[in-house]
């Protein structure tokens, strides 16, 4: 349990809080052509998996939602269940990535987790819920995406989990140079 | 090829509440090879003119001719590439945009960036390194090893490396310890003798006064003068009232003269100073 759910430091809340910021901003932008758009949000769900491990980074999702929420607006008003969605993704990522080797299969499998569970499951139950829309309809309307864009994601996390790593052994010897 | 800026206005979020005009009908024209300053209050105007340079900001009206390039506010950001090979900026703090593995690698960016081949852009690298005043042995190590002085060098020499045409400094030297900052500054006079165009943003009127022989004063999104430092400083009562400071050459002038000590109020530079001084002071003594 303990590598999972650690106590945080007065440090770490801040480095937490400061890539929620991060989660926020990066949620704001995305890249590609209109019919297949790739939001750079997972791109913080990664990094709050990577540092915090899947119960703070569930945290941190959690979190990042409700004040994106608080300053952008949701589309189509609020609804707790994306809280939801946003708070599982970091927690898988940091299932697969947190204090763990890079490793290519963990990319896949977390990837495709997530965009299976988070993005085509709930997403589609919530959308379900809140417009009545019939299920099949709101799947099929969002697949062709979802389809395409988990490999480019793949890419992306592969280099981002790189840089990342750069920062965390950064941020271990300072911490092995404070102790 | 001369650097011109005709009639260049610049509205930040136009047609929104949030509207802010920060360039008001600027015009002025720069020599190349000259090394340039812009100065002016906090909020005047001076960094958005320097994103003007290389078409991070395209003006909302006007037209500026630089580096064989012609901007205005329908410029796309297409072919842009080959206008910043040529204009480069020197962000304030630059050293925040490090981010590569090792420091040679870092510095290999920009060129690489701009298509020199690795070989190209690896031997560019180690003879920046050097330039700017950093040991070989620096290169392999990751530039988050490095102390905020050798940061600052290595990020100046990743944008010094492809060698443009011109070269924008904002507050170059802000930070550094006084020995680093003269070693920067004649590492960009050197460069601007070697025929470089050098733009340099600052707040500190004693770095004009030394290097710089062309002065932009903005205030308020207007271009308020434009002219040598002789000139721009050769009147305090002026400077004064547009709460510009005095180099401290001038400052030390005026305080003699108000001392009856007769001596040139203009004379820029500390040298200058000293040897007027001693001019003076021999000629009383022979009389």
């Amino acid at each position: 349990m303990k590598k999972f759910f650690f106590k945080l430091s007065l440090q770490e809340l801040i480095f937490l809080a400061l890539v929620i910021a991060i989660k926020i901003i990066l949620g704001r932008f995305s890249f590609g052509p209109t019919y297949v758009k790739v939001g750079l949000g997972f791109i913080g769900s990664v990094a709050l998996g990577y540092f915090f491990g899947p119960v703070w980074g569930a945290v941190g999702g959690g979190i990042s939602d409700l004040v994106s929420s608080a300053l952008f607006g949701n589309e189509g008003g609020f609804f707790i269940g994306f809280t939801l969605t946003a708070m599982l993704a970091p927690m898988i990522y940091g299932a697969f990535f947190y204090r763990k080797p890079i490793k290519i299969w963990r990319i896949v499998a977390a990837s495709l987790l997530v965009t299976i569970f988070v993005n085509i499951l709930l997403n589609t139950i919530w959308l379900h819920f809140i417009y009545k829309m019939s299920f099949t309809a709101a799947l099929t309307a969002r697949l062709l995406k979802e389809i395409i864009v988990p490999w480019i994601q793949m890419i992306i996390i592969f280099f981002v989990l790189n840089g990342l790593q750069r920062v965390n052994e950064r941020k271990e010897k300072l911490e092995k140079s404070r102790m | 090829m001369s650097i011109k800026f005709e009639k260049v206005d610049y509205i930040y979020s136009p047609k929104t509440p949030f509207e802010k005009k920060a360039l008001d009908n600027v015009s002025f024209e720069l020599k190349e090879n000259s090394f340039v300053a812009i100065i002016g209050h906090t909020g005047s105007g001076k960094s958005t003119l320097m994103q003007h340079f290389n078409a991070l900001l395209k003006p909302s009206a006007g037209q500026i001719n630089i580096a064989g390039f012609t901007l205005n506010a329908q410029t796309s950001n297409k072919h842009l590439k080959k206008l910043r090979e040529k204009v480069s900026l020197v962000f304030q703090f630059p050293e925040a945009q490090l981010f590569e593995s090792t420091v040679l690698k870092d510095i290999e960016y920009g060129p690489k960036n701009f298509g020199y081949s690795e070989q190209e852009a690896s031997e560019l690298a180690k003879k920046w390194l050097k330039k700017v005043g950093l040991p070989v042995s620096v290169g392999e190590r990751s530039p988050f090893d490095l102390s905020g002085g050798q940061m600052r060098r290595v990020a100046i020499a990743g944008v010094m490396a492809y060698e443009p045409d011109i070269l924008c400094l904002d507050e170059p030297a802000a930070g550094l310890d006084p020995h680093g900052k003269q070693e920067m500054f004649n590492l960009f006079k050197q460069y601007q003798k070697e025929g470089h165009t050098v733009i340099l943003v600052t707040h500190n009127m004693d770095d004009v006064a030394e290097y710089a022989d062309d002065v932009l004063v903005l205030e308020k999104g207007k271009l308020l003068r434009h002219g040598t430092p002789g000139e721009i400083f050769s009147n305090s009562e002026w400077l004064l009232q547009h709460h510009l400071a005095m180099p401290t050459a001038n400052l030390f002038a005026k305080k003699l003269v108000e001392n009856n000590l007769n001596i040139d109020l203009n004379p820029l530079t500390i040298d200058r100073l000293a040897n007027q001084i001693e001019q003076k002071l021999v000629k009383e003594n022979n009389e």
